[in-house]
């Protein structure tokens, strides 16, 4: 393999040919990295009501 | 030459492909289209996006006999002015953006997906953006990434960060990249302050390196995948980039002409504008294309009068404000482009056939030329008589401006430069024009040497 720090991003069963297959990774690492602010973002309201819940 | 009424425009998808008939667009949808054609009408979809305003909605027709592949003909409502990414201000494209990703939100919710995110693909109607490409949509198969991600990327949010960060004239770069701006490009022109934003960091500079990275890696093994709600968080953040990309109101430049360098008084101004009313008002002209339109006031004297209008100029904060000005006072027959009159759009893409010069979007029904000649004859020294020909091309009725040599405006573009100009008198501007046009009226314009004639064509 030419460029080994790649398979950081592609696991051999991933690798998947298409001219946008690094767009591909792009959009995948990103939503893992947003991911986690957009869930909270869903479900704010379940989260606030479950704090509030628990002071009264 | 072809006849560009009577044209195939290809679609660079097997879907299907659009064509004119007389001037009028039908789309051809081919057998392999079907069952998604089916899904779009089928799910609700097509009712919700329609509803929305977010689709041209479209009428179906017989197909014609014989051919195998041709599973449907169908007719959209028709744009009446087809405009490019090229020619659109920053809120235009930003508009254009966000209307993307609410079809993509609303496809998702109906089990479908935009397989293109072509800028392109999308038109202004009454001032909002709609997508124009019926064929755009595929069923969506859980654990599948965007596939359009990689052109939302390179049609929006490359060229916004561009003009953004940089200078909101690159939006002329997509006259010379049709498949939106590649993300090497952008990365390399953008600011290295914005390796520091996560948006631009992880959208253009990362997007880029990964692009470069992964181009050549063989054919092998399974499909990346990713979740429902993966991809609904990819949504959300394109969205919040979009949204978070703001140019400052524009100033400088020809935006404060009217009020600072203009050489009118008040009532000049005022006797200008009634008598551009009453010359309209004798035409009622349907369609208005209104040159070195600044920020729309004559614009919006036409379109006032019921006229559907495009506002050009080759200012890029005039057409923003113009943009904004028309958001905020909800005239959506105002259509405001960002186009420079002395080098304006050709035809351009495949064979130069794919999309339409600027001329070949009219003839219209009434030019204005307001304070534009002297700019055309002085400052880029193009002889009246071409200019009249030009004009004789375009347009039925003209109401167009004379800024005489002894004007403020006149002498100040001669301060620096050799006067050249021996037949720029209101004689010669009158002979010009009389080769192809009679005068109906016209008037001097109050407290300046200016006038203003109302002029049809021969």
């Amino acid at each position: 393999m030419k460029k080994p720090w790649l398979s950081f991003f592609l696991p051999a069963e991933f690798a998947y040919i298409d001219p946008g297959s690094g767009s591909y990774v792009v959009e995948i690492v990103i939503a893992m990295v947003v991911g986690f602010g957009f869930g909270v973002k869903m479900h704010w309201r379940r989260i606030v009501g479950f704090f509030k819940r628990k002071k009264e | 030459m072809i006849d560009r009424k009577n044209r195939v425009i290809w679609s660079h998808d097997p879907s299907g492909n659009v064509f004119l008939r007389d001037g009028v667009v039908f789309r051809r949808i081919n057998v392999r289209y079907a069952l998604d054609y089916a899904r779009l009408m089928g799910s609700g979809l097509y009712d919700r996006l329609v509803k929305d305003g977010l689709l041209v909605a479209h009428e179906e027709l017989e197909p014609e006999k014989g051919d195998e592949s041709y599973y449907k003909l169908i007719k959209p409502e028709q744009i009446p002015f087809i405009s490019y990414p090229y020619e659109w201000c920053f809120g235009q494209l930003k508009a254009a953006a966000l209307a993307t990703l609410a079809i993509q939100k609303t496809a998702l919710r109906f089990g479908m997906t935009l397989k293109d995110s072509s800028a392109f693909n999308i038109q202004f109607r009454n001032g909002t953006p709609v997508l124009i490409d019926t064929l755009s949509f595929e069923e969506y198969l859980p654990g599948r990434p965007w596939v359009a991600y990689r052109q939302f990327c390179q049609y929006f949010v490359a060229p916004l960060a561009l003009m953004r960060y940089k200078d909101p004239r690159l939006s002329s770069l997509f006259r010379s990249h049709h498949d939106g701006i590649p993300l090497d490009l952008a990365s390399t022109l953008l600011p290295r302050a914005t390796y520091l934003r996560p948006s631009m960091f992880s959208h253009i500079h990362f997007h880029a390196w990964m692009q470069k990275a992964c181009g050549a890696r063989p054919a092998a093994g399974r499909r990346l995948s990713m979740s429902r709600f993966a991809l609904d968080g990819l949504i959300d953040n394109l969205e919040s980039v979009v949204r978070g990309l703001k140019i400052a109101a524009p100033a400088g430049g020809m935006v404060n002409y009217y009020d600072s360098l203009a050489p009118y008084t008040d009532e000049g101004m005022r006797h200008k504008k009634e008598t551009v009313g009453v010359f309209l008002d004798m035409v009622k002209p349907r369609t208005v294309w209104d040159f070195g339109g600044n920020t729309g006031a004559f614009s919006r004297i036409a379109a006032g009068k019921g006229a559907a209008v495009v506002s050009f100029d080759n200012d890029h904060g005039a057409v923003e404000e113009n943009y904004r000005n028309c958001l905020g006072a909800g005239a959506g027959n105002i259509l405001p482009l960002y186009i420079d009159v002395v080098n304006y759009s050709p035809l351009l893409g495949w064979a130069t056939e794919e999309k339409m010069s600027f001329t070949e979007r009219g003839p219209v029904d009434l030019a204005m030329a307001l304070a534009l000649v002297h700019h055309l004859a002085v400052a880029y020294a193009i002889p009246l008589e071409v200019i009249a020909d030009f004009f004789a091309k375009i347009c039925g009725h003209l109401v167009i401006e004379f800024v005489p040599k002894d004007d403020p405006t006149v002498r100040g573009m001669l301060a620096a430069r050799e006067d050249i100009f021996d037949s720029y008198t209101r004689d010669d501007f009158e002979r010009a024009f009389a080769r192809h046009f009679s005068v109906l009226k016209n008037a001097n314009v109050r407290d300046s040497g200016r006038a203003i004639y109302l002029m049809k064509r021969l």
